[in-house]
């Protein structure tokens, strides 16, 4: 018998063209697995084709005023099925449990994006109030920069006792804008943070299933968010010559295709590796790295992964994820977009194997460009890896 | 055959099974080998990456608030620590953190303890690293780093220049994760190279701030206003507790003209204590005096103090008058947290500005 105070949760998907239509489909659908329990979070990911501020009220026409939170990704996963792009939305609505939930959202938040993260953190938090344990779950325009510095400041304020979890919202891959939401408000070049409070812990668990093929190499240039020189030399020449192309020969169109099955992983303290994929690379040969580029002086060697090997971590995190919240009510996971293409065909198999390892608990989640996960230290912010939280 | 043929193996034929299985034994061996190659590879450029990385920050030219900013978050990714604190107690004389990372908004203005066996008191006294690796049962690890629920910690002195500690850098870990030997000799040389950049970051603010005040002294035209404005200022530039001048008027007992953060009772003990250093000749040259416990001096100097004069730390500045001592101005601290040797050059340059005020002000009341 379950626990009186176990977190209820529902989802729904609608793939419905109509926007209104579709979230509200998407919504009574979510609504009803939590019968008179009435929902106190909404989560909302979506493909962007929609017009979301109409997708919006239609999900709040039947939610009404509850906590609403999302965005705009590249793919989305909900109870096992995969929606793709331009597919649908998806919604997760939570009842009941124990947890409180605080959210709050900022736009406009190009070049102040520390600052950014610590007020998310600050207005969240004095939402949901206090309590011994939480967890804060961030999605981020994508194409904000270095994300990691909305981590830094979402840091300064928590501390190291509370986990994080979330994303960074997406268009498809078009890179051109993104939108996260907070209640009725779609907010561009923006972020929204939610907070948790919990009275029991909660942890993020993260894997990424790449393994180095190249020697590690100094970053010695970088700029913004590009990598100008690897080892003292044109960044692109010399990754190129990692992956076995001869320098040049790799089309600057063609560019994505491959540096998506070769991302460069970060060298940490303890051997471990933290991904970043290159998006693009320009014709000076510098590399433009998609969300935190490794700065200058980082080792960073090139990686290889086959689709076994990066799908064969989905059963572990979820497992991991779900063995340290034994009385979850949902698994939330956040794998990257990334991952999603290098799958193709396969792309449905991710969230298939999550909800079967998760057995009777209902999963959710999105396609990121850049995902969050802290596990030691302040760096949290990763590509190409996949984070589950149970809650 | 040259030496390269000698060494090469003799490709094995593949007609059997049993070759096969030999040849998938060797191919993953050499897997293994590459592996092993490429680990050894990472850790050799381990430590080479965290030098430079910490060696591009520090060369940056911003403020020190971002530089130390900067840095937190360089250590925190680089030594995997889910809390640094950098204190600077000989430059801000308190606890108080100068900077943060992982003590959550709510905590990070905390003292740190001063506790006598506290591992930051000893990293400063020893000019040397602490490791604690089992932070729960440890009694001496700061109380704030307890209630963080860390688990392994390392202090690390921030050296200056005169190769004493002027304060301390603190890595913690939430996880049961030991610091190892190549980190602490890593941090150890951090430690120097940061403490470094600290001390001249604090010299280039407080002679901007004295330059600063230099001009506002010398739009006030009364001797009183003067020390009045001194004492205030001295005492939050130098980050002391409290501040005095006493000055030596010819033929009488030297006076406290102006005082800042002290009771005016105690002014008398100021007064005894300016007497006995002149009286002891320890301003026959132009060197201030300093000492991180004045009651421990009291003592050398047969000085009687009383018992609930609460400063310790003291610092004494000297001000000239045709090349005599005519006065001291005192930065005076009521915990142990010494001066440091930059804090009092820069405050006899700061006391050379305040002759000339004090002089100019008393020639423009004799008109």
């Amino acid at each position: 018998m379950a626990s009186p105070n176990k977190l209820l949760s529902g989802i729904g998907i609608s793939t419905i063209q109509d926007s209104f239509s579709a979230g509200k489909e998407a919504a009574q659908k979510a609504v009803a697995s939590l019968g008179a329990v009435k929902p106190s979070l909404v989560m909302v990911f979506t493909t962007p084709r929609f017009d979301l501020k109409t997708l919006i009220k239609g999900i709040r026409s039947v939610t009404g005023d509850a906590l609403l939170v999302g965005c705009t990704s590249s793919g989305e996963m909900a109870n096992g099925v995969y929606l793709g792009f331009q597919a649908g939305v998806s919604v997760l609505v939570l009842g009941g449990g124990t947890y409180r939930f605080g959210a709050a959202s900022a736009s406009q938040i190009y070049g102040d994006l520390e600052k950014t993260g610590q007020e998310l953190a600050r207005k969240s938090q004095e939402c949901a109030g206090e309590s011994p344990h939480a967890a804060l779950l961030l999605f981020v325009d994508q194409l904000a920069g270095d994300l990691q510095q909305v981590i830094n400041g979402v840091y300064r304020v928590t501390g190291p006792n509370v986990c994080f979890a979330g994303g960074a919202a997406g268009d498809e891959q078009k890179f051109e804008k993104t939108f996260v939401f907070h209640n009725e408000q779609i907010v561009e070049k923006g972020a929204v943070a939610l907070w948790i409070a919990s009275d029991h812990p909660l942890k993020t668990f993260v894997a990424h299933g790449w393994k180095p093929i190249g020697i590690p190499l100094l970053v010695t240039r970088a700029e913004g968010t590009e990598i100008l020189e690897l080892a003292g030399r044109p960044a692109a020449t010399v990754y190129e010559e990692q992956i076995g192309i001869a320098p040049g020969e790799l089309a600057i169109e063609k560019f994505w295709g491959t540096s998506i099955l070769h991302p460069l992983g970060l060298i940490q303290y303890d051997g471990s590796t933290i991904i970043r994929v290159a998006r693009s690379k320009n014709d000076q040969g510098t590399l433009r790295i998609q969300g935190c580029v490794p700065p200058v002086g980082s080792a960073v060697q090139v990686m290889a992964g086959d689709i076994d090997a990066l799908l064969g971590i989905a059963e572990n995190v979820t497992k991991e994820a779900l063995s340290f919240n034994k009385d979850a009510g949902v698994l939330l996971s956040f794998s990257c977009a990334a991952r999603a293409t290098i799958f193709g065909a396969h792309a449905a198999k991710e969230a298939q194997i999550i909800q079967q390892t998760a057995g009777d608990i209902p999963s959710f989640g999105f396609y990121c460009c850049g995902e969050f996960a802290r596990s030691a230290g302040v760096l949290s912010t990763h590509n190409a890896t996949l984070a589950s939280i149970a809650l | 055959m040259n030496d390269c043929c000698k060494i090469s193996k003799p490709f094995p034929s593949v007609n059997g099974s049993e070759n096969v299985e030999k040849l998938k034994s060797e191919l993953s061996n050499a897997l293994k080998e590459r592996d092993n190659a490429i680990h050894t590879a990472q850790l050799a450029v381990a430590n080479t990456t965290r030098i430079t990385r910490l060696l591009a920050i520090l060369s940056e030219p911003a403020s020190i608030k971002t530089v130390l900013d900067r840095l937190l978050v360089l250590l925190s990714e680089l030594f995997f620590a889910d809390i640094v604190v950098i204190l600077d107690p000989v430059g801000t004389g308190s606890f108080i953190p100068l900077a943060t990372l992982g003590v959550p908004e709510k905590m990070d203005q905390c003292c740190f303890s001063d506790d006598i066996n506290g591992h930051t008191a000893t990293v400063l006294t020893t000019n040397d690293v602490v490791i604690s690796n089992q932070a729960e049962l440890d009694k001496n690890i700061d109380p704030i780093l307890r209630e963080l629920g860390v688990r392994t910690a390392i202090s690390v002195p921030l050296t200056s220049a005169s190769e004493m500690s002027r304060g301390v850098m603190v890595l913690a870990r939430c996880t049961q994760s030991p610091f190892s030997d190549g980190d602490r000799d890593l941090l150890m040389t951090m430690g120097y190279r940061i403490g470094l950049s600290i001390e001249e970051s604090r010299r280039s603010a407080l002679l901007e701030k004295i330059i600063e005040t230099g001009y506002e002294i010398t739009r006030l035209s009364t001797i009183k206003d003067i020390c009045n404005e001194i004492v205030c200022v001295f005492s939050s530039i130098f980050c002391s507790d409290a501040a005095t001048i006493v000055l030596k008027k010819q033929r009488t007992i030297p006076e406290c003209v102006a005082w800042y953060g002290i009771r005016p009772d105690q002014l008398d003990v100021c007064v005894k204590v300016t007497e006995s250093l002149l009286h002891d000749h320890l301003f026959a040259t132009t060197r201030p005096f300093c000492t991180q416990d004045l009651h421990d001096t009291a003592k050398r100097i047969s000085l009687e103090l009383p018992d609930n004069f609460p400063v310790r730390a003291l610092m004494a500045i000297p001000l000239f008058r045709n090349r005599q001592v005519y006065g001291l101005l005192y930065g005076l601290r009521y915990s142990t947290i010494p001066f440091s040797q930059e804090s009092s050059q820069l405050a006899s340059l700061f006391a050379a500005q305040i002759s000339v005020s004090i002089e100019n002000a008393s020639l423009y009341q004799a008109m």
